[in-house]
């Protein structure tokens, strides 16, 4: 089976680094786009399936060096042949290379936020939850609301987690951002950290854009 | 409190969660013929090394503390 890594726009050299199973990285340009991949004899199972989540990952990521534009493809499909490889790419090239213009230039930026404490988990009555349930949506609404609002004026695109907030978690989000607008992004993140101790504030990356490798649905 | 002042062990699971999540969820599909049970996800999280640092190196420059 062939393992696909990502979609890259001018890659100029694969990078010096193995792929999953230490397989060669292999590349092949179809209508403008280049795929870069390895093949593999089975899929990953069992404890070498962490080795190969974090080889996927640090493949992807040494392509945001050597390329124009990376579109990271999601771990764990199988590609049965180059054919069902070539015929994969061919039907969807056209949006490859309308992303590649989406992401040019952008790195992609994870953003979490929770409430420090279990407002819901202890209610004395179904009205006290009620009551601390109200609370927390109006401080989703407005503190980090405005987190939200000053990162997206910084960002190309932003993507909220689709799944429903868990527990104490009041955002999670990705932001497509210019790496010339890094700093910015930093500054805004360390001030709204630094001004609500309330609240944890995750911030990761720069990763490569695996959150917008795909048109909005 | 920012992830930055946090021990790094911390901010290595948290960056780790954070690449999982990306590399399992996230990226172009396919085929939609997903060889990997969600349930596998746990098992990637625990005891990973850190790929890739957090917010930290947006002034460092990436690639510097990858594992």
């Amino acid at each position: 089976m062939i393992h696909v890594y990502a979609f890259a726009d001018r890659l100029r050299a694969l990078p010096a680094l193995a792929g999953v199973d230490d397989a060669r990285l292999e590349q092949v340009c179809v209508d403008g786009v280049t795929t870069v991949f390895s093949r593999r004899a089975r899929p990953s199972a069992g404890e070498a399936l962490r080795a190969d989540v974090v080889r996927h990952g640090a493949v992807v990521e040494a392509l945001m060096d050597v390329a124009a534009a990376v579109l990271p493809v999601r771990f764990g499909e199988g590609v049965r042949d180059d054919g069902e490889l070539g015929r994969s790419v061919a039907t969807r090239a056209d949006e490859l290379r309308r992303r590649f213009e989406s992401v040019r230039g952008c790195v992609e930026i994870g953003l979490r936020v929770w409430s420090a404490d279990a407002p819901l988990a202890n209610a004395a009555s179904g009205a006290d939850y009620m009551r601390r349930r109200q609370a927390l949506e109006a401080e989703r609404r407005t503190t980090v609301g405005e987190l939200d609002r000053a990162l997206r004026a910084l960002a190309r695109e932003a993507r909220v987690d689709g799944a429903p907030l868990r527990g104490r978690e009041m955002l999670g989000a990705a932001y497509l951002v210019p790496r010339t607008e890094l700093d910015a992004v930093r500054a805004v993140v360390d001030a709204f950290a630094s001004t609500n101790d309330g609240l944890t504030v995750v911030c990761t990356g720069p990763w490569a854009p695996f959150s917008f490798a795909s048109e909005a649905a | 409190v920012s992830v930055v002042d946090r021990p790094t062990s911390l901010r290595e699971q948290v960056t780790l969660l954070d690449l999982v999540d990306r590399v399992l969820n996230k990226g172009v599909v396919l085929t939609g013929d997903l060889t990997l049970a969600v349930a596998d996800v746990d098992l990637v999280y625990v005891g990973l090394r850190v790929l890739l640092a957090s917010v930290s190196t947006l002034e460092e420059g990436a690639g510097e503390a990858r594992a």
